[in-house]
C-alpha cells in the first residue's frame, strides 16, 4: 500500500528505487501493467486511475466493486457505528438531567470508562485520517504512526481521568425520576444498561424473562435485563475478538510463513512439522483449557485465538514465496546486498499477500464463531461482559420452556456477522484469482 | 505408496508427541496444581478417598517432579510401546505404601527435634514473647513453614537412604518394550478411562458416519442443479442460500431446532436429547408390532434421535461441497470430450451425468476426506447441545469437571483420530485420483 508503482509503461526502477516486479515479471502483461501478482490478469487498457493504484488496492477495489462484499461492508459499519457508540445507544443514565433545583448535569458522559473514551477517540482518528487521505497524501505506515500516538495518549488519559461511578444505579435515575427531582431527562434510545436486571419494570410474579413487548423490542433475559441493549454491547466482544485475534494470526502467520517460503528446504521442513503440531490440536478444546484454567478474558481470548489461528495464513504465505523467490526481482534484491527484512515484508509481502487477506477474512467469521461457541458453552466470558454466544446459551439453559426471543435475535446476530465477513471473503477470492471467476459466470 | 504411508505414519509420532506436549504444559502452567484439579473442593465424599488419590497422583506423575517429568511419564503411561509401571492399587504398592507411611510417623518426632535443633538461632526471634496478637500468630505460621520445609527435606534424604523408592510406583523394566497402555482412571466417573472412551467412541463415529453421506448425496445433488442451469436465477438462488446456509452458526440451528421441533411449547417431531429411548433396550431391532401396538424398534429409534443432530453436523459441510461440485462441475464441462459428446449427439443428461459428472466425483472426494478430521471436532458442540455420550462431551465434561486424567486421554483420542482422518484424506486421494502418486519421485 505504500508503494505505488511508477505510471510509466515502460520498465524502469520504482519509487522504492530497487528492482520491482517491472523489470522480473514472468509475463510481458503483468509487466507491463505494473504488477507482478502471478496469474492476475491485467485490466483492460484505457482504465488509467487502475494501473497507478498498488496491487492490494485494485483488490481491494475489485472485491468491493461487488454487491455481495458491499452488503457485508455495511453491515459489518453498522457493528462498528453500534460499538463504538454503544454508550450513546443504549444506557439507562440520562443523556441530560435536568434537575428541580436548577441544575444541568450529563450522567451519561460522566459514566463513560476510560475504554469507551479511547474507543470513540480511535474511530473519529480513524475517520478523519480517511477524509484527509488524499488531501494530506497520507500513507498507511504514517496512518498507523499516528494511530498508534493517538491511542498512548488517549488511553492513559482516560483511564486516569475518567472515573465511572461503580455501581450501576439504573433505578436512582427512575426513582428521582418519579418522585419530582428529576424534572426531565433526555433518555439514549434504549434506556436500559446492559446490566439493568429491570425488576422494577415486571410485577413481583412475573418472570425475568418476556416476550418482546413495547418497553423491551427484544424482550428480556433470564436475568431480567434488555435483550437489545446487551445485544448492542455484544457488538463490541464481536467486532473486538474478530479484528484483533485475526490482527494476532495474521502477524504471527506472515512472519514465520515468510521465513519458510524464502529459506525453504530444512527451515521449511521443520517448521513444517510445527504448523502439523498446532494444527492437529483442535481449536476449541485448547481454547477451553485456557479459558477454564486461566481465567474467562476478552484479551487472554483473543491472543488465543490468534495463537492458533495462524497457520492457514503461514501456509498460504509460505506457497506464494516459495514460487516468488525464484523470480529475477527477488534474486535483484538479494543481489544488491538489502537487509532480509526488506526483501521479506517490503519487496516480497506486497506481491504475495493477497490470499492472506482472504484468509483473514474468513479468518474473522472463524475467530466470532469460535468466541460465540466457547460463550455457549458457558466457558466463554462472564456474566457481567455482553456476548452473543453467551445469550444463545441462556435459552438453552433458561429453563422454564423454550423463550424464543432469546434464541434468535442472538443467533441471528452471529449468523448475519459471519455471513457478512464471508460474503467480503468470497468476493476477495474472486477479485484475486480471475480464473476462478470465469468458472463461476 | 506403502513406503509413502509408512514414513507418514512415522511422521504421526512427533506430531502426537508436540501436541500433547503443548497441551500437557499449558495444564500444568495452569494456576490451580494438577493436585487441586483432582481433589474435590470441600470435604471427602467417602473416608480414604484423598489419601487413595493422592497416592494415584503420585504414583502416576510424581508430585515432586518437575512438568517435563510428568509428562514423560505420563506419556510411558499411555504409550503402548515404554516401560512397565506399578498401579497404585497393586497389592505391593499399597504394601510399600503402608510401610513407609508407618515408619514415616515413627521417626517423625526425632526428626523434627532434629529440625528444631538445626533451626534454633532462625526460630528464636520468631518464637521471643510479643504483646502484639496479630504479629504473634504471623511469627508462629512462618515458623510452623520453615519447620515444615527443613522435615520435608529431611525425610526426603532419609527415605533415600533407607532404601524406599522416591516414589511408591516405581517403574519396573520390562524385558520387551512392549505393554498394554494405561489410560488411567477417571475419578468424577469413578471408573477407568479406557470403557469410557470405548463407549464414546462408537457413538461419535455412528454420528459422522451418517452425516457425511447425507451431505454428500445432497451437495451432488444441487451442485448438479445449479451447474445445469448455470448463469440462471436457480444458479444465483442456489449460490446465495448455500453461502448463507454455510455461515449460519451450528448453536442457533442446535438451539432452535430443539426450541422449535422439539419442545411441547411447538412442534413435538423430534426428542429433544439423548440417543435413545428409555425404553430402547427393550425394543427389538427392526420395527415390529408388539401386543398389537406398532413399535418403532431399535434402529428406528436411533435413528429418530440422531436426525436433528446428524442435521446440525452435517448442512455446513453440504453447503461447502454444493459450492465445490458446482465449480468442479462447471470446470469438466469446458472440457474438449464433453463437446465431443455432445456432437456426437447425445442426450443432455447423459452428458451431463455420465460423463461430466463422474469426473468431476475425483475432486469431490478428496476434499470430502479432508474434511474428516474437522468433523470429528465440529462434533463436539453438536454432542453437547443434543446431550449425545460421544468424544466431544466426553471431553468437555472431563474440563468442566477438572478430570484431568479423563481429558487428557480423551484428547488424545481425539487427537488420535483427526490424524487417522488425514490419513484416510491421503489415500483416498490417490484411490481416487490415478494422476496422483507419491512413490514415482
Amino acid at each position: 500500500m505504500s508503494r505505488t508503482p511508477p505510471p510509466s509503461a515502460y520498465p524502469g526502477p520504482g519509487r522504492t528505487g530497487a528492482f520491482e516486479p517491472e523489470t522480473g515479471g514472468r509475463d510481458a502483461s503483468s509487466a507491463e501493467s505494473g504488477i507482478g501478482f502471478p496469474g492476475y490478469q491485467p485490466p483492460p487498457p484505457g482504465d488509467e486511475g487502475r494501473s497507478r493504484r498498488s496491487l492490494l488496492m485494485q483488490v481491494i477495489a475489485d472485491t468491493f466493486r461487488q454487491r455481495g462484499a458491499r452488503l457485508g461492508a455495511v453491515w459489518v459499519s453498522i457493528l462498528i457505528i453500534l460499538a463504538v457508540f454503544a454508550p450513546f445507544i443504549a444506557n439507562s443514565r440520562p443523556l441530560i438531567a435536568r434537575w428541580a433545583d436548577g441544575n444541568v448535569t450529563y450522567p451519561l458522559l460522566a459514566g463513560l470508562a476510560w475504554f469507551d473514551w479511547t474507543l470513540l477517540v480511535a474511530f473519529f482518528t480513524v475517520l478523519g485520517l480517511l477524509i484527509a487521505r488524499t488531501a494530506l497524501n497520507i500513507t498507511l505506515g504514517h496512518a498507523l504512526l499516528i494511530m498508534i500516538a493517538v491511542l498512548g495518549i488517549t488511553a492513559p488519559l482516560a483511564s486516569l481521568t475518567a472515573s465511572p461511578p461503580a455501581l450501576v444505579e439504573w433505578d436512582y435515575w427512575r426513582d428521582t425520576e418519579r418522585s419530582g427531582e428529576l424534572v426531565s431527562a433526555t433518555r439514549t434510545i434504549v434506556p436500559f444498561s446492559p446490566n439493568d436486571a429491570l425488576a422494577d419494570l415486571r410485577e413481583s410474579l412475573q418472570r425475568p424473562q418476556q416476550p418482546p413487548n413495547e418497553q423491551n423490542w427484544l424482550g428480556t433475559t433470564v436475568y431480567g435485563e434488555d435483550m437489545l441493549s446487551r445485544m448492542i454491547h455484544a457488538t463490541r466482544v464481536a467486532l473486538a475478538i474478530g479484528f484483533i485475534a485475526t490482527g494476532i494470526a495474521v502477524i504471527i502467520g506472515v512472519t514465520i510463513g515468510s521465513i519458510m517460503g524464502y529459506f525453504a528446504g530444512w527451515t521449511d521442513l521443520l517448521m513444517m512439522r510445527f504448523i502439523e503440531i498446532v494444527e492437529v490440536i483442535p481449536q476449541l478444546i485448547l481454547l477451553i483449557i485456557v479459558t477454564s484454567f486461566f481465567g474467562k478474558n476478552i484479551w487472554l481470548m483473543m491472543i488465543t485465538i490468534g495463537l492458533i489461528a495462524w497457520t492457514s495464513n503461514a501456509r498460504f504465505i509460505r506457497a506464494e514465496f516459495l514460487k516468488l523467490r525464484r523470480q529475477d526481482f527477488v534474486q535483484a534484491c538479494v543481489a544488491t546486498g538489502l537487509p532480509l527484512r526488506n526483501i521479506l515484508f517490503r519487496h516480497m509481502l506486497p506481491n504475495g499477500v493477497a490470499p492472506v487477506l482472504v484468509n483473514a477474512s474468513f479468518g474473522i467469521a472463524g475467530a466470532i464463531l469460535l468466541e460465540s461457541v466457547l460463550s455457549f458453552l458457558g466457558l466463554g466470558l462472564e456474566q457481567t461482559e455482553s456476548s452473543w454466544g453467551a445469550l444463545l446459551n441462556q435459552a438453552r439453559e433458561g429453563g422454564s420452556g423454550f423463550n424464543w426471543w432469546i434464541a434468535t435475535f442472538p443467533g441471528l446476530a452471529i449468523f448475519l456477522t459471519v455471513f457478512a465477513y464471508i460474503l467480503i471473503g468470497e468476493a476477495m477470492r474472486d477479485a484475486i484469482d480471475p480464473k476462478l471467476k470465469k468458472a463461476g459466470e | 505408496m506403502v513406503s509413502y504411508l509408512v514414513r507418514r505414519i512415522l511422521l504421526f509420532i512427533p506430531t502426537i508427541l508436540g501436541a500433547t506436549f503443548i497441551i500437557f504444559m499449558l495444564l500444568a502452567m495452569a494456576p490451580q496444581s494438577v493436585i487441586d484439579q483432582l481433589l474435590p473442593p470441600t470435604g471427602e465424599m467417602q473416608a480414604g478417598s484423598r489419601e487413595l488419590r493422592m497416592a494415584y497422583i503420585e504414583d502416576r506423575y510424581g508430585l515432586d517432579q518437575p512438568a517435563p517429568v510428568r509428562y514423560l511419564r505420563w506419556i510411558n503411561n499411555v504409550s503402548p510401546i515404554g516401560f512397565h509401571t506399578w498401579r497404585y492399587d497393586e497389592p505391593e504398592v499399597v504394601e510399600q505404601r503402608r510401610l513407609r507411611r508407618a515408619w514415616r510417623e515413627g521417626i517423625d518426632a526425632e526428626v523434627r527435634a532434629e529440625v528444631e535443633r538445626d533451626l534454633a538461632d532462625q526460630l528464636a526471634p520468631l518464637r521471643a514473647a510479643t504483646d502484639d496478637e496479630q504479629l504473634a500468630a504471623v511469627n508462629r505460621a512462618r515458623a510452623d513453614q520453615l519447620i515444615d520445609e527443613a522435615k520435608r527435606a529431611r525425610m526426603r534424604k532419609l527415605e533415600a537412604d533407607q532404601g524406599f523408592s522416591p516414589l511408591p510406583g516405581d517403574i519396573k523394566w520390562n524385558k520387551i518394550p512392549v505393554k498394554a497402555p494405561d489410560l488411567g482412571d477417571s475419578f468424577t466417573k469413578s471408573r477407568p478411562v479406557w470403557p469410557l472412551i470405548a463407549e464414546a467412541l462408537p457413538v461419535t463415529l455412528l454420528l459422522n458416519a451418517l452425516a457425511l453421506p447425507l451431505a454428500l448425496s445432497i451437495s451432488v445433488v444441487t451442485g448438479i442443479w445449479s451447474a445445469k442451469h448455470r448463469g440462471l436465477w436457480q444458479d444465483w438462488g442456489t449460490g446465495g442460500v448455500l453461502l448463507a446456509l454455510y455461515s449460519v452458526p451450528v448453536i442457533w440451528v442446535g438451539v432452535m431446532a430443539i426450541g422449535f421441533l422439539a419442545s411441547e411449547q411447538f412442534v413435538r417431531a423430534f426428542p429433544p436429547a439423548g440417543m435413545h429411548d428409555i425404553q430402547a433396550d427393550a425394543m427389538s431391532f427392526f420395527p415390529s408390532r408388539v401386543d398389537g401396538h406398532w413399535q418403532r424398534g431399535f434402529l428406528l429409534d436411533t435413528l429418530w434421535h440422531l436426525g436433528l443432530p446428524v442435521f446440525c453436523l452435517s448442512y455446513v459441510q453440504f453447503a461447502y461441497l454444493s459450492k465445490l461440485t458446482r465449480t468442479s462441475l462447471l470446470e469438466t464441462l469446458s472440457a474438449d470430450y464433453i463437446r465431443t459428446a455432445h456432437a456426437k449427439g447425445l442426450a443432455p443428461n447423459v452428458v451431463l451425468l455420465r460423463h461430466g459428472m463422474r469426473n468431476s466425483l475425483i475432486p469431490i472426494i478428496t476434499f470430502l476426506a479432508s474434511l474428516l478430521p474437522y468433523i470429528v471436532t465440529g462434533s463436539i458442540v453438536v454432542e453437547v447441545i443434543f446431550g449425545i455420550n460421544g468424544m466431544g462431551r466426553l471431553v468437555i465434561d472431563a474440563l468442566k469437571g477438572k478430570d484431568y486424567e479423563l481429558f487428557l486421554s480423551a484428547t488424545l483420542m481425539v487427537l488420535m483420530l483427526k490424524l487417522l482422518c488425514y490419513l484416510l484424506a491421503d489415500i483416498a486421494y490417490v484411490i481416487a485420483d490415478p494422476r496422483v502418486s507419491f512413490s514415482a519421485k
